[in-house]
């Protein structure tokens, strides 16, 4: 789509019971210097837009945007400070980044036609917050020793290959107990969540760290569970410490990971 | 932005300032995850996918540059 000189799109925020859109919303700057966030209301939903020229957001100009990693950053951190300045007064659904409507016309259709499932996804994560914890592998966990007891020093050929298998023997060990503490992180976590989900690790190269990526976790927290939750996970790194797991959390985020709504059937 | 990461694990750190918040983190959410709504514009697969070819890119170098200790403009 390209769009003429002058014609105007609008972006979309995010969804929310229109009962919330009111007056305490605070007033929020939109993805193009010093646009408005304003709301688009439909029946009971409601949704948060600003405007942008389409010349510059229609398809051929955002892919080429998307290319520049200095414009991706600042539209993602400003779309997210919309959503985040909105879920301080409310529960909502956060769109995926860049969802764009020629008109406010559009965008009222789609949320009458999709009413039931975005009520349905609005109620779901009522009241609740999206955490990330993150556990990455570190170190080797307890070394394995230095194979002193093997004796048999006569035969340095058979006492090498022994060290070697004692060797390959704890390196297993530890990878399968950091296993399974990833899986008990994982279960206690989940029973402290509406809903949880565990994402495929970041790839190395993605999160810049020396050490491999064993849990991508996201956790769907009522906000008085937050104060457990935190602790829960200051617990399990104690604990597992030790087992060669270092874990990071991070958030609270709105609950983009829980908001998934059936796509229609094309017809 | 209220989201941020604290490392829970060794020793304590602070937590960073809101901007040091991982692009990548905001980026997997922003484009892999949230409501999915027919657009009059949206974006592809493909176009994620080019995103994150960018992003690795950004990411190589920028832990080279800090590697030869190189301080990076915010």
């Amino acid at each position: 789509m390209t769009g003429g000189r002058g014609e105007r799109a609008w972006w979309a925020y995010a969804v929310l019971w229109a009962a919330d859109a009111g007056a305490s919303l605070p007033r929020l700057e939109g993805v193009e210097p010093k646009s408005r966030v304003e709301v688009v209301r439909e029946g009971e939903l409601a949704a948060l837009v600003s405007q942008v020229p389409l010349d510059e957001y229609g398809d051929g100009p955002l892919r080429r945007r998307l290319e520049d990693i200095g414009w991706l950053e600042r539209t993602a951190r400003v779309h997210e400070s919309v959503i985040e300045g909105a879920l301080s007064v409310a529960s909502l659904l956060p769109l995926r980044l860049c969802t764009i409507y020629r008109g406010r016309e559009a965008l009222r259709e789609l949320m009458s036609g999709r009413r039931e499932a975005l009520t349905a996804a609005l109620a779901r994560i009522d009241g609740c917050q999206e955490w990330g914890v993150k556990g990455f592998a570190t170190g080797d966990g307890a070394p394995a020793s230095a194979g002193s007891d093997l004796g048999c020093s006569e035969r340095p050929g058979a006492r090498y290959l022994a060290l070697r298998r004692r060797e390959r023997e704890a390196a297993a060990q530890t990878r399968e107990s950091r296993a399974a503490g990833v899986r008990e992180i994982h279960d206690r976590l989940s029973a402290l969540s509406r809903a949880a989900v565990a994402n495929p690790p970041q790839r190395r190269e993605l999160h810049g760290r020396p050490q491999a990526m064993v849990l991508n976790g996201a956790y769907l927290v009522p906000r008085q569970g937050d104060a457990a939750f935190s602790r829960a996970v200051a617990e399990l790194a104690r604990e597992h410490r030790g087992a060669g797991i270092e874990l990071e959390l991070t958030g609270p985020w709105p609950p983009y990971n829980f908001v998934a709504v059936p796509q229609r059937v094309a017809a | 932005m209220n989201a941020s990461a604290v490392t829970v694990g060794g020793s304590p750190r602070p937590a960073p300032a809101s901007d040091d918040l991982a692009l990548i983190d905001l980026l997997d959410r922003l484009l892999d995850g949230g409501v999915v709504l027919a657009g009059d514009i949206t974006l592809a697969v493909a176009d994620i996918d080019l995103v994150y070819v960018g992003l690795r890119a950004l990411i190589s170098s920028v832990g080279a540059a800090q590697a030869r200790g190189v301080r990076l403009p915010r």
